[in-house]
């Protein structure tokens, strides 16, 4: 599937399919509501999520401590880590361990992060088939799309759509209905989780006292990908870790809650080493992979605090610019608010610089974000980055500047307002401009007109002693 | 023997470096008032009440009773090929001696079940959720395999909220995996429509037994 | 009682009736007003778009011209989110800029705000009769973190009555975001699409908007797609139903 190459031509795009955008609009304004009445199904969310912001920086604050104490648990249980200081790292070390165990074939169950490191093609460069088990990630790679929501990866998918695809990719009889659709899946499923040798799977929290991973999900993919093949790969950004199994507790009781307006989804799983003695099931081997890809950098810097994030899509569902242009626009692995800062920070995108700026800076995502992340400053830090690089568009900061330099004095504030009235009151019909002059001229080319200025500002009236 | 590490080091000291010299913020104290959703009635009927808003069905039994009331679960899925777990066999024996039913099934055998008999290591009041930790006799597969699942849950191993299900066993004594199951496997992914039964159980019976 | 009057730059230059609209009814709960000529801008355009050195000498010079009155009341709950949320970090804890920016954003209220919190007025009975049968209204997003939408909407519903008919996503974000809106003008427009979607449904014949960006962008909607719905500022509103004249505006 072909991006392209910028965010206004991609957001064009998606603003031109009146289906996606209902699809979008109805998906997330549902999640929403949702997310909403479950946060007031808890004692004090308010001082819950601060306690889970506290909990996350804390974590940030001493990763070194937490990083290690994690790993000495993992070897402790007899799990194999690898360090990947970049995308590449990961991929290869996944690679390595498929050689390893001389695996062909690899069942999935979804990873943003993966997403983010395109192991999917590093498999299939290494001659290892990988099958995503995760229905909506699995129907996406049968039409070789990509996820457009991080929870809801085919939201942009309606039921013909996916029935379109079964019958096209797996030479079934078309039929738009869901069950028959799962009924399918499942059965084609059961026959890759019984061959694999390798389950790939990401982590939602590790916590570093007892070198557990939790992982959370709703299908009963991740069970299966972690008790039928013999290796079991769990890849996660180190930023993951979490201290203690009671700070999961309160993430947990988060997270569900924040991402599809469950309590607990239906697969809570706590996986602390590979299958003991006397086990039937449960992969013998286990390795974690511990990944940078840039993380280090973030928390190096001035936007540590996205690294909080415990990808539950809250403000993707609230945020009105995603529910215009829906996930793909963004042109990266990661959507939304969220996303505006983790593709120029992390995985990158064509023309990501341009995605701070594409925000009315409104704070709907800092108010659904689970732990806190103020994502308005985090933007306008991020803008401010670019200024001070000289990056992103150039015209904006430079009128702003000037336009802030006429505001510094009255009189050329004055002389400003004349100016533009005499600018735009010619244009006006009725005391309305249908179509305004550069720099405005966009306003006007959406479906808005421009009120004129009235002949007199308020200041005026009040010098004439009218008021 | 220790596993060894593999990969650059150079993460570590990244991560070091990062995190040096930077105000610590103290450990948060963990206030449960705001952690713990209150629970102002026995945590049965709290149980059953949120198992069953999750799309369980849940039933109370003694003991005595037990197996009466999973052959009754039984007929209605027209006895099809069983599972029941070791573990929970050697604390009920009268399981073993259902019709249709193993204890040990071969790979074929596995993926043809159409019904597990299980049993839980907790359950969770405020969320209607089963705890169930891995071990030997309590294989993964048999809760996750066949469509429908019968859960034998103790009465008194529940208990008020997840914060509770997460302190049951000190950090360095945990079992190989412990799943928290909370409802039929579902999605909806596909056409925003939900659909239960996808790659795991569709139908998860508790029977909760009073008087173990 | 006296309070000193932040006008905004936009309602100045596009609104001067909802300034003559305030004024009157300030005076009329027993307020005297002194606007100081010498301001110009909050500086949130630059603060906004990274460039807070910038917006600084303007935050420090609002702090200086009012650094005598009481109070100070304006239209705008962004301009006023600027100086609260923001004027404080961009200057020196310490600094006499500080102290003035600090003494500003403690005294700084919206309009309605100023109404219920210092002026005491009961709302109920600040709209005897209204000019419209169904009023809804719209919550500035820039209102987040000053005004929470609770205690605004309460507002509203005290003063409207039984006419108010609530807004479906009254506090979605209508699309103007200063300079996003001539930015990304698809993307603006598409929520601006979804808020006048939501105004047809609540059949209102009146709605009230307190933020000049949003109202110049909703208004513009509304004539471009010759909507009648008529779009005031709760100043207006509360001026015109209690029969305050007000000058002739030309």
């Amino acid at each position: 599937m072909t991006v392209l190459p910028t965010f206004r031509q991609r957001a064009a795009e998606a603003l031109a399919d009146q289906r996606l955008r209902l699809a979008i609009l109805d998906a997330t304004t549902q999640r929403d509501a949702k997310r909403r009445a479950a946060w007031r199904d808890l004692p004090d969310v308010q001082a819950l999520r601060l306690l889970a912001r506290q909990i996350k920086d804390h974590t940030l604050d001493n990763l070194d401590h937490y990083l290690n104490q994690f790993i000495d648990n993992l070897r402790r249980l007899g799990v194999e880590i690898h360090l990947a200081s970049s995308a590449d790292d990961a991929n290869a070390a996944v690679v390595a361990i498929a050689r390893q165990f001389h695996c062909t074939d690899a069942v999935k169950a979804k990873s943003m992060l993966t997403e983010e490191t395109h192991l999917n093609r590093a498999l299939l460069d290494a001659g290892i088939n990988v099958v995503e088990t995760d229905l909506g990630e699995f129907l996406l790679q049968l039409d070789d799309d990509r996820p457009s929501h991080l929870t809801c990866p085919a939201v942009h998918k309606d039921l013909d759509a996916c029935a379109e695809t079964f019958a096209r990719k797996l030479d079934v009889p078309f039929v738009a209905d869901p069950h028959a659709l799962v009924a399918i899946a499942r059965k084609t499923m059961r026959d890759k989780f019984r061959s694999a040798t390798l389950a790939i799977t990401g982590v939602n929290c590790a916590v570093a006292e007892s070198g557990t991973i939790v992982l959370v999900m709703n299908e009963g993919n991740g069970r299966f990908c972690t008790l039928a093949p013999r290796v079991h790969v769990a890849m996660m950004g180190l930023e993951k870790i979490v201290p203690s199994l009671a700070d999961a507790a309160v993430m947990l009781k988060l997270l569900g809650r924040s991402a599809t307006a469950q309590r607990l989804t239906v697969d809570t799983h706590f996986i602390t080493g590979p299958r003991r003695d006397g086990e039937l099931d449960g992969a013998s081997h286990m390795h974690v992979v511990i990944v940078d890809a840039g993380r280090s950098d973030i928390l190096a810097g001035t936007h540590r605090h996205v690294l909080r994030c415990i990808r539950c899509a809250a403000c993707l569902n609230i945020c009105p610019v995603y529910r215009s242009v829906g996930g793909h626009a963004y042109g990266g692995v990661y959507p939304g608010p969220i996303g505006k800062l983790l593709t120029p920070l992390l995985a990158g995108a064509p023309d990501a610089e341009t995605l701070p700026h594409a925000s009315t800076l409104c704070g709907a995502c800092y108010e659904a974000c689970p732990v806190m992340i103020d994502i308005p400053q985090l933007l306008i830090e991020m803008r401010r980055d670019q200024a001070a690089r000289r990056r992103g568009p150039r015209w904006k900061p430079r009128l702003i500047r000037w336009a802030m330099w006429l505001a510094r004095s009255p009189r050329r504030f004055v002389l400003t307002q004349r100016i533009v009235r005499r600018l735009l009151r010619p244009r006006s019909a009725d005391e309305w401009i249908s179509r305004a002059p550069p720099p405005l001229a966009g306003w006007t080319r959406a479906q808005r007109d421009l009120p004129a200025p009235p002949p007199k500002s308020f200041r005026q009236l009040w010098k004439e002693g009218r008021i | 023997m220790a596993h060894p590490i593999h990969g650059n080091r150079r993460l570590l000291d990244r991560v070091a470096e990062a995190t040096n010299q930077r105000n610590m913020a103290p450990s948060p104290a963990h206030d449960e008032n705001i952690i713990r959703t209150p629970i102002d009635e026995p945590l049965i009927d709290r149980f059953a009440a949120e198992a069953q808003a999750v799309g369980m069905s849940v039933s109370r039994t003694t003991e005595a009773s037990l197996i009466d009331a999973i052959q009754s679960l039984r007929r209605t899925i027209n006895d099809e090929l069983t599972l029941v777990e070791p573990a929970l066999a050697a604390h009920r024996p009268e399981l073993k001696t259902l019709p249709r039913s193993l204890t040990h099934p071969d790979q074929d055998q596995l993926y043809a079940a159409e019904l597990g008999i299980v049993g839980a290591s907790a359950g969770i009041a405020e969320t209607g959720t089963i705890v169930r930790d891995a071990g030997p006799g309590r294989p993964r597969s048999f809760a996750l395999l066949p469509m429908t699942i019968i859960v034998v849950l103790d009465a008194s191993t529940l208990l008020p909220d997840l914060y509770d299900a997460l302190a049951r066993h000190r950090p360095n004594q945990l079992p190989s995996e412990t799943v928290l199951i909370t409802g039929p496997s579902k999605s909806s992914d596909i056409g925003m429509k939900l659909v239960t039964g996808v790659h795991g159980p569709g139908v998860v019976h508790i029977l909760i037994v009073q008087d173990a | 009682m006296q309070a000193g009057l932040f006008i905004t730059c936009l309602t100045d230059t596009f609104y001067p009736r909802v300034g003559a609209a305030m004024v009157a009814v300030l005076r009329h709960f027993g307020c005297e007003v002194r606007f100081p000529s010498q301001q110009t801008c909050c500086g949130q355009p630059a603060y906004n778009n990274g460039l807070p050195t910038d917006a600084a000498p303007l935050v420090e010079k609002l702090a200086r011209i009012f650094q005598h009155d009481r109070y100070v009341v304006s239209p705008s709950a962004s301009c006023n989110a600027m100086i609260k949320l923001h004027g404080a970090e961009l200057f020196d804890p310490g600094s006499e800029s500080r102290r003035l920016v600090d003494i500003l954003a403690d005294k700084l209220h919206d309009f309605t705000g100023f109404l219920t919190d210092v002026l005491d007025v009961d709302l109920t009975r600040c709209a005897p009769a209204l000019p419209a049968q169904r009023v809804t209204w719209h919550y500035s997003c820039h209102c987040r973190g000053i005004i929470p939408f609770e205690t605004a909407f309460e507002r509203i519903r005290r003063l409207i009555g039984s006419r108010f008919v609530p807004l479906p996503r009254a506090d979605q974000c209508c699309g103007f975001g200063g300079a996003f809106a001539a930015e990304f003008e698809q993307i603006s427009d598409a929520m601006l699409e979804d808020k006048l979607s939501c105004l047809r449904q609540t059949g209102a014949d009146l709605l009230i908007c307190d933020e000049a960006g949003c109202r110049m962008n909703i208004e513009g909607g509304l004539h471009r797609r010759k909507h009648p719905l008529t779009v005031v500022h709760t100043a207006e509103l509360i001026a015109e139903a209690l029969g305050l004249p007000l000058p002739e505006i030309p």
